[in-house]
């Protein structure tokens, strides 16, 4: 928009002049906010500092001694918990707007170095052998309650993201990519589990209206679980893949409700991908593999009716 | 009508003020209720979708075309080779026609079938005038580069925009590369070129009052200073250099006019830095702050102390402390600056953040074998491609 047609909304008494001067001056670039640059500025110190002195701790380790740089972490890490619960907001079901902006940053530091501390701790003195994932459990309560208390999306991904790798799975992108994403094939059953549980939890905690702006990442990380899940249960073939087939189905009913209702359309994206495939392998089998013209037409026909329910019904998929 | 854009225009300035007018509302400074006369004052036809539903017509009109290709492909794939070109070139422009008739004319606004028939549509075309000129470059580059251009002006769209610039410059330093004695003038003649499309942007920019190309420009400008800066980084001249033009560097030994570059490194981006801070323009300071975290790679990369982890260290620790300076400073707006996000309740924003944080720094869980789990060191690995 530009200054004339901002003028333009005010004197057709759109806009309240009080309004106008509010947007006038951000909208002309009289007023020009560096949030991001200096966050993302922040945010890129943080981590070159933390690989670096990682690396450096490392390889003097002999002149400094493990329990020191072990100490140093942890009282690193404490200063930071305690910064943080100093000067914290009261608790709040809803966003907390932070007391200082690198507040949020602290907060982060913090449980990266309790990750730092912990790894360590198992990989210098063995202090975890066979407990490790009572220790990954532990962390994950630990960033659960903090991302609660401090109000921090990025520690409740990092606790979900824990809590589901004490059960086995690794779950980040990157693993995904790489086609590891369950690094055994029997663990589909629990990502089903664990990814139900996830929405299911996200949801009911929505309609409390406990930490509403949590329920998206609760939602995205069960329907990620749930949909990949069903895909690897077809392809480990233990079962009769139908089963999974109608799972996904059940699985894009529920997204289709939640995406209408939090109109979140990415879990949309992911339902619509997992039916695809699914519905493909099935319709392979059953119909296709004899005639290859059968596919050209599929794909025509399967997306052009897509396209055109997704178009026609547009009020549907409204934000 | 003049030639001009593919869209409705009353449909789409509708569209653009009730788009804007939605952010304000998210930012709390309208009222709901002011929100709603400005949408019924502004009614627009256009169907222009949310990211998602867009990715989602995106991904599957491609799987479509996917299937008519291939039916296409049963048809006519025992024709002669020219026939074969001509036709992928009729092909791609019925797939700019579908997008126009049946799509714009339905007030698709980048709603994602458009994106996908036009994309496709350009590869097509491209695809096509280059078979039938037997793989000729200098067709290529000038068909690609004219195709994206098209393309860009006529859809508004901003990957074709990014793509027309990044054909141009491919084939002005292909053409440039031809001409034995015009080699070692390749970096000053883009400088020159971009710093003139850049001018050209800045310009367009302020006739474009409408503001119908104004993302576009805004591409075109960030690409071309990043382009010029690129031509005068030292280390793109002599890795260029070495592979190109066969430069064979003893230890010691330097590429011709290394001060000029040297300087360069240096001089562009403290410029970009200066110019935006005093003229408030995002786009250059963004790219400034791009282009000294490569000038600093640069010199690390020819003058290492070979103490990567020390160079991390420091690094960090210096950015934390400006970034925390600048914050405290910038605590009351100056100059017109504030660290405040006057866009503040960008939630996908926040959702973004987020993940790139748990992905990047807090991915690894505390597993055996690896002390320090988030060791992903982010240096400025950019791209030394032009």
């Amino acid at each position: 928009m530009t200054g004339p047609q901002l003028e333009d909304l005010r004197q057709r008494e759109l806009i309240t002049q009080e309004q106008y001067e509010h947007i006038k001056p951000i909208l002309t670039g009289k007023i020009v906010s560096v949030f991001y640059e200096l966050r993302t500025l922040l945010y890129l110190g943080i981590l070159l500092f933390s690989s670096g002195a990682g690396i450096l701790i490392y390889q003097n380790i002999g002149q400094i001694g493990h329990v020191l740089a072990l100490s140093g972490l942890t009282l690193l890490m404490l200063a930071c918990f305690a910064y943080v619960t100093l000067k914290r907001q009261p608790y709040s079901h809803h966003s907390v707007k932070p007391p200082s902006p690198y507040y949020d940053y602290v907060v982060l530091l913090g449980c990266l170095l309790l990750v730092s501390v912990l790894g360590y701790a198992q990989f210098q003195f063995n202090l975890l052998e066979g407990n490790l994932e009572w220790a990954t459990l532990t962390t994950a309560v630990i960033f659960f309650a903090v991302a609660y208390r401090f109000d921090h999306v990025g520690i409740l991904s990092m606790a979900i993201t824990a809590f589901v790798s004490f059960w086995g799975i690794r779950l980040s992108i990157v693993n995904w990519a790489a086609g590891d994403f369950f690094t055994s094939r029997q663990l589909y059953v629990t990502a089903l589990v664990l990814g139900l549980s996830l929405t299911a939890i996200g949801s009911w905690l929505d309609t409390r209206k406990i930490k509403k702006h949590f329920s998206f990442t609760y939602q995205n990380f069960g329907f990620l679980l749930y949909f990949a899940g069903c895909l690897v249960g077809m392809a480990a073939e233990d079962i009769p893949y139908g089963w999974f087939v109608l799972l996904i189905y059940a699985g894009c009913a529920a997204a289709y409700r939640i995406a209408q209702w939090k109109k979140s359309f990415l879990f949309l994206l992911y339902a619509f991908l997992a039916a695809y495939i699914a519905t493909t392998v099935w319709l392979g089998d059953l119909i296709f593999d004899q005639h290859e013209v059968l596919w050209f037409l599929y794909s025509i026909i399967s997306c052009g009716a897509l396209i055109f329910f997704v178009v026609k019904y547009r009020h549907y998929f409204k934000q | 009508m003049r030639f001009s854009f593919a869209y409705d225009r009353q449909q789409l300035a509708n569209l653009k003020v009730v788009k804007e007018c939605r952010l304000w509302l998210k930012d709390g400074w309208i009222t709901a209720e002011s929100f709603e006369r400005l949408q019924q004052t502004f009614p627009s036809a256009c169907y222009h979708p949310n990211i998602m539903i867009r990715l989602l017509l995106f991904i599957a009109t491609l799987l479509a075309l996917a299937g008519v290709l291939g039916i296409l492909g049963l048809m006519f794939h025992s024709l002669s080779e020219d026939l074969i070109f001509a036709g992928l070139l009729v092909y791609g422009g019925l797939g700019w026609w579908a997008a126009e008739k049946i799509f714009i004319g339905r007030h698709h606004y980048k709603s994602g079938v458009n994106e996908a028939l036009i994309y496709h549509g350009c590869g097509f075309i491209i695809g096509g005038v280059a078979g039938l000129a037997d793989g000729n470059e200098h067709v290529l580059g000038i068909t690609a580069t004219v195709v994206f251009a098209f393309a860009a002006f006529r859809y508004l769209d901003l990957l074709s925009t990014a793509c027309a610039i990044g054909s141009f410059a491919l084939t002005l330093f292909y053409e440039l590369y031809q001409v034995e004695a015009l080699r070692t003038f390749i970096p000053p003649v883009f400088i020159i070129i971009f710093l003139a499309l850049y001018g050209l942007a800045r310009r367009a920019k302020q006739q474009d009052t409408q503001q119908w190309w104004h993302h576009n420009l805004v591409v075109v400008e960030a690409l071309s200073l990043l382009l010029v800066y690129a031509a005068g980084n030292y280390l793109v001249v002599r890795m260029l250099s070495e592979e190109l033009l066969d430069l064979d560097l003893a230890p010691g030994d330097d590429i011709p006019l290394a001060w000029f570059f040297y300087g360069t490194t240096v001089i562009i981006p403290l410029v970009y830095l200066y110019r935006g801070i005093r003229n408030k323009d995002v786009v250059m300071l963004r790219v400034s702050l791009l282009a000294l975290a490569f000038s600093v790679f640069t010199f690390k990369y020819y003058f290492s102390l070979n103490r990567p982890e020390l160079t991390l260290t420091s690094a960090g620790v210096v950015l934390i402390a400006l970034a925390m300076w600048l914050m405290h400073y910038l605590k009351k707006v100056r100059n017109g600056y504030t660290r405040e996000s006057i866009r503040s309740s960008r939630w996908a924003a926040v959702q973004a953040e987020a993940l790139v944080i748990s992905q990047t720094l807090g991915g690894t869980q505390a597993q055996s074998g690896k002390p320090f789990g988030s060791g992903t060191s982010g240096g400025g690995g950019a791209g030394t491609e032009f």
